[in-house]
């Protein structure tokens, strides 16, 4: 062999391995009907062509392309882009399967379509398939072969090839067979666009391929020639046809549709409308909103059919019941929802009768199912009714499965309706506590499961109801072993914190000699109910913290603070509640103590469950009785966690270290010099998040450090952080900006290190950084500093900051928009508002709406912090300016100004009215609108302040807006009116209203008693001397004589 | 026009559920009984008022408030049946 051959062959090798798959799924015989091969592979020199034939066979090579080397096998990258294989979307799997949702597997495509599962989607599916394993055409291998070296042979006389058959299709890879006559897939496109995209349905409406099979009769004829069908034909087509218009129709059509059809549902009787509704339910592509929507349906023809539903229970249960165990939230709450409308369209008695032959169904699901189906019954129409019936179930001689169901009915009763259990507490107990002696151990479980979820339902009450369980479960706890101790325990469990404290103690020493001794089990599932248990006896008030102590503490670290614990989150979770309950009882110092040395474990995940254990402890319980030998192991066991955690997803060890620094306060101080170096040292860390967390740990401690009087320490942190500001990653940027911000805040403006006229104009640039972490730091930073230290903000940068904010008032985030605003606001006070204003005035004119919004924000706060006469006369200025958007700014600026500064408004109306007064006259609608609102928070300022006349005077430019029809605009009138009353009181609005209230027009009308009900809901009381008088009619008195008295 | 209607509604709704708020299509008589009415709890309401009308009708603060409260059940009389008024109003509606 030549190296090239040499090379060939390992290739090949290599692909064969690679590709096992393709090899292996590709049957021989395949390859028969597909090529036509000369010879049977034979040994020697002339292996190469037939080598390179059959690598054709199975690993399509395009050929055709040359930028792929003509003996070397493409990889299948190479070979989507040779397009041989046609991949038609990501989720193809190396060209063999094509795999939809991920979980379905090729074997698992594989099997249905043997077991000829009449599934529209596998009908696509198969469809596709067969397209693309068609046998090849004598055209289309005569353009992908070369023309010399072939040679075409007649098929062996013995082969029958078995094209038709389903199950070699389905073993048969596809992607091989190039469609089209130039081998490539490009000329499928054009079909699948009608095969298998949407469709389109009658009334414009689309729907997904998967759907079509249950609307196939009216998509075929366009549903309008019905006359020669039969009348059930019709009825069928027209609840198909309103199904669909709810399925996937526009939210008025359904709404239409629903309704029709929720009218007409006794008429089209109960098996028309199941037969079709049913079926839709248990589709494999049925999404959220569309169950949704059938249950929706459902509940509405229930509630029409109500008891015609009678014979369909069964149906409909079966349908629904799976979903109560769907692993969906909302397909349960759907379902119970639809059950519980059943139960009560059909009565009691249906449903029970229904159900009753699942109670002991062979199945354990559908006893299950049915255990909950009842449950939802029986909060639908009340657990009274349907008692008898439990008590019989669950007391059945019959058989087990019966009597596990009927108790397992009561758990979920008590799982599904909580507390509302109270009332029949008593009853529930005593219907299964028979269960617990029960000689089937399954049974013994679910009855102390049961036990459990009453106690748990009842919280804090009904003890007393309990009595009669107590002595079963105290010797079931001694009798059994594993699985049904547990539920025993964990019945106990949730019964201890019911009892009085006396009681509670008595008991919990019981059980606690049971539970001591399962603290060494190795079962998961009974750690964690023994977890939970001690959990609950330790919080009972009964329990003495010195029991606590003495018989629980030693065996519960030595069996529980291991590093096991820490590899399943449940546990870990239920250790760190545990031990946080055992130190609320015996005290912090104590717990801390024994884990506290476990902080330099070798297992990463260990120190991280005794760091959130001491976080959590410590931030409930203080640092106070930590004593002055734990508290230096206890730093040092923090550092060393600190600085070894590798993993760094989680924040728990910085919120630890930030939780003990808060809690020791100054007594921190002897190891600050330590923790600063560590601080610096990460700070210089190669990892970005070494170097966040580094950060952020600053900016937690800095006010601890201050208590300490370490101000040095801060000044050079302040520093190093200052050198750090070139930082590229935009969250530890925004960290570093964060601490600076958190050490400006303790050390002040004046004592800061750098010297904020150094640190200011290295914090401009950052402003432009799009990463909303960094730019919300580094306003907070800079309002921070114009705020305090205006005096180190020379004008210039105050400007140059000004340019940047504006930016930033069309930011996404709301923070932001708010940080930039005040920032102005500060800035403004700072370097004086004129030049600031004159920016935000020009701003006014862009076309970005939310620009303006926020810049009119920005000049009412620019208004309100240096004085509104440095801004209006600017402000009335540019309304000189005929342009819409500028007009509009300014008014909306005046109503934001009047809304900030309040009752200073008084000596600032009459200097806006008369541009109020032209507002209100405008052809704009918007303008109107605007200085309504404008009107609104001025009358709200001056209310009581003498300003009644120029009120009164805009009330008469208000006014004609009464029939304004646009909602914002009519929306700002109102409230302009309901603003204006205040200032104004009631009467005067009154005056205006009794003009219209019995005009001949409604629509006059209508308004008129809109702004009078306003008026009389407001202020009922004031208006009654106000009525106008009314002269007496007939019998009618409409005189108040009272009001006429006079002494 | 739907968010129009739906605003107004809105608000109609709420203030529908006040006694004593009105319509379009109030009568004069409904009107003001519940004029009377509200004056006549408002005279309740402020014990000044009592005290003015017991002086002016010469009876005690107890009896003017007895009276009150009692006339506050009809304070205008009985509905007048007016029927071209309510044909005219039919007619109205059907506008």
């Amino acid at each position: 062999m030549t190296d090239q051959e040499d090379q060939t062959m390992s290739e090949w090798d290599d692909t064969t391995l690679n590709k096992a798959k393709v090899v292996e799924a590709t049957p021989r015989r395949n390859r028969w009907d597909e090529t036509p091969v000369s010879k049977p592979t034979t040994a020697g020199g002339i292996e190469e062509t037939p080598k390179r034939r059959s690598r054709w066979d199975e690993t399509p090579v395009n050929i055709n392309s040359g930028g792929l080397g003509g003996g070397v096998t493409p990889n299948y990258n190479a070979m989507s882009n040779g397009g041989v294989t046609p991949i038609y979307n990501n989720m193809m799997d190396g060209g063999v399967t094509p795999v939809y949702n991920g979980a379905v597997g090729g074997a698992m495509m594989g099997k249905n379509i043997l077991m000829q599962t009449p599934d529209p989607y596998q009908a696509q599916l198969q469809k596709e398939i067969d397209e693309r394993n068609r046998p090849w055409t004598d055209e289309e291998l005569d353009s992908i072969l070369p023309s010399e070296g072939y040679e075409i042979l007649q098929p062996p006389p013995n082969y029958r090839p078995v094209i038709a058959s389903k199950k070699l299709t389905a073993s048969t890879p596809m992607g091989v067979a190039g469609t089209s006559s130039g081998g490539f897939f490009i000329q499928e496109e054009q079909s699948r666009g009608q095969d298998f995209g949407i469709i389109d349905a009658p009334d414009g409406i689309t729907i997904k391929p998967e759907d079509k099979v249950y609307f196939e009769k009216i998509l075929q004829e366009g549903g309008d020639n019905d006359e020669h069908l039969s009348p059930e034909e019709q009825k069928e087509r027209r609840i198909m046809k309103l199904l669909l218009r709810i399925k996937n129709g526009t939210p008025p059509m359904r709404k239409q549709a629903l309704r029709q059809l929720t009218d007409k549902a006794r008429e089209f009787g109960p098996a028309p409308l199941f037969n079709q509704i049913l079926p839709l339910f248990t589709s494999t592509s049925l999404e959220d909103q569309e169950r949704h929507l059938l249950v929706k349906v459902i509940d509405r023809i229930l509630y029409k059919l109500d008891d015609l539903v009678r014979p369909y229970v069964r149906k409909i249960l079966s349908v629904i019941e799976p979903f109560l165990i769907d692993q969906n939230y909302y397909a349960r709450v759907e379902a119970r929802e639809i059950i519980s409308n059943l139960s009560k369209a059909a009565g009691l008695a249906s449903m029970t009768s229904t159900m009753r032959p699942d109670i002991d169904s062979p199945e354990e699901d559908i006893r299950n199912t049915t255990a909950r189906a009842f449950a939802v019954v029986a909060s639908a129409l009340g657990i009274p009714s349907l008692m008898p019936f439990l008590k019989a179930v669950c007391k059945s001689k019959k058989s087990w499965q019966a009597r596990h169901t009927g108790i397992k009915i009561v758990q979920q009763i008590a799982i599904l309706m909580g507390c509302a259990i109270l009332p029949h507490l008593k009853n529930l107990v005593v219907i299964v506590e028979h269960g617990l002696t029960d000689e089937q151990p399954k049974v013994r479980t679910i009855t102390a499961l049961a036990i459990s979820a009453l106690a748990e339902a009842a919280t804090p009450y009904g003890i007393e109801s309990f009595d009669s369980v107590l002595k079963p479960l105290w010797y079931g706890i001694r009798q059994y072993r594993e699985k049904g101790l547990a539920a025993f325990l964990k019945a106990i469990g949730y019964i201890i914190p019911l009892m009085e404290s006396s009681y509670a103690s008595y008991y919990t020493k019981e059980v606690m000699t049971i539970l001591v001794r399962e603290f060494k089990t190795n079962e998961d599932e009974m750690k964690k109910i023994v977890l939970k248990v001690v959990k609950q006896c330790v919080a009972t008030e009964g329990v003495e913290s010195s029991y606590v102590r003495e018989e629980i503490i030693p065996e519960f670290f030595k069996q529980f603070w291991v590093r096991r614990m820490a590899l399943d989150k449940r546990n870990y979770k239920l250790l760190v509640e545990t031990t946080l309950e055992i130190a609320n009882k015996v005290g912090g110092g104590e717990i801390i103590e024994r884990i506290v040395d476990d902080l330099k474990d070798e297992s990463e995940a260990y120190r991280r469950m005794v760091m959130e254990a001491i976080e959590k402890i410590v931030s409930t319980l203080g640092a106070s009785d930590i004593s002055p030998i734990l508290e230096e192991r206890l730093i040092d066991g923090i550092l060393y966690a600190f600085q070894e955690q590798t993993a760094d997803e989680t924040s728990i060890m910085l919120q630890g270290f930030g939780t003990v620094v808060l809690a020791l306060n100054t007594r921190i101080q002897p190891y600050l010099q330590q923790i600063a170096g560590t601080i610096k040292w990460r700070l210089n860390n190669k990892s970005a998040k070494v170097r966040q967390q580094a950060a952020d740990l600053i900016s937690r401690i800095a006010v601890v450090m201050m208590n300490c009087g370490e101000e040095q320490l801060l000044s050079h942190l302040g520093q190093i952080l200052y050198e750090y500001l070139g930082e590229e990653y935009p969250e530890v940027l925004g960290s570093i900006l964060g601490a600076l911000k958190a050490i400006v805040n303790v050390i002040g403006m004046t004592k800061m290190t750098p010297p904020i006229k150094d640190l200011l104009p290295r914090l401009t640039p950052i402003l432009k950084n799009r990463h909303e972490k960094v730019q919300e730091n580094c306003i907070d930073l800079v309002g921070r500093i114009a705020d305090r230290g205006s005096d180190f903000v020379s004008d210039r940068e105050g400007m140059r900051i000004c340019f940047e904010l504006l930016d930033m008032l069309k930011a996404h985030k709301k923070g932001i928009r708010r940080a930039a605003v005040n920032t102005f606001g500060y800035i403004a006070k700072a370097i004086g508002p004129q030049e600031v204003l004159a920016t935000l005035l020009n701003n006014l004119k862009v076309q970005d709406r939310q620009n303006r919004v926020c810049t009119t924000v920005a000049i009412a706060i620019v208004a309100e912090t240096c004085a509104p006469y440095t801004v209006l006369p600017g402000l009335i200025n540019e309304y000189r300016i005929p342009e819409l958007n500028v007009q509009n700014g300014v008014l909306k600026s005046l109503s934001f100004l009047f809304e900030y500064i309040g009752e200073m408004g008084k000596d600032y109306i009459y200097a806006v009215t008369t541009l109020l007064e032209d507002a209100l006259m405008d052809r704009d609608a918007v303008h109107r609108q605007t200085a309504c609102s404008a009107i609104k928070h001025i009358s709200l300022g001056v209310m009581g302040l003498g300003c009644e006349d120029s009120l009164t005077h805009l009330l008469n430019y208000v006014w004609p807006n009464v029939f304004e029809t646009s909602p914002h605009v009519i929306n700002a009138f109102l409230e302009a009116v309901e603003g204006l009353r205040f200032a104004l009181g009631p009467n005067t609005i009154l005056q205006y209203t009794l003009q219209g209230l019995f005009h001949p027009s409604r629509k006059v009308r209508n308004i008129y008693w809109k702004l009078y009900n306003m008026l009389y809901i407001s202020s009922q009381d004031a208006l009654t001397p106000c009525y106008p008088r009314t002269l007496d009619e007939n019998e009618n008195k409409y005189q108040r004589y009272e009001l006429d008295y006079v002494i | 026009m739907s968010e129009r209607e739906s605003l107004n509604s809105q608000l109609e709704h709420l203030q529908m559920r006040y006694v004593g708020t009105g319509h379009a299509d109030i009568s004069k008589h409904e009107w003001l009984t519940n004029q009377h009415r509200d004056s006549l709890s408002s005279f309740i309401g402020h014990s000044s008022f009592l005290s003015l009308f017991s002086i002016a009708e010469n009876e005690s603060v107890g009896r003017v408030r007895y009276n009150t409260l009692t006339k506050m059940i009809s304070p205008c009389g009985p509905t007048p049946k007016i029927k071209d008024t309510m044909d005219m109003e039919k007619e109205e509606k059907n506008i």
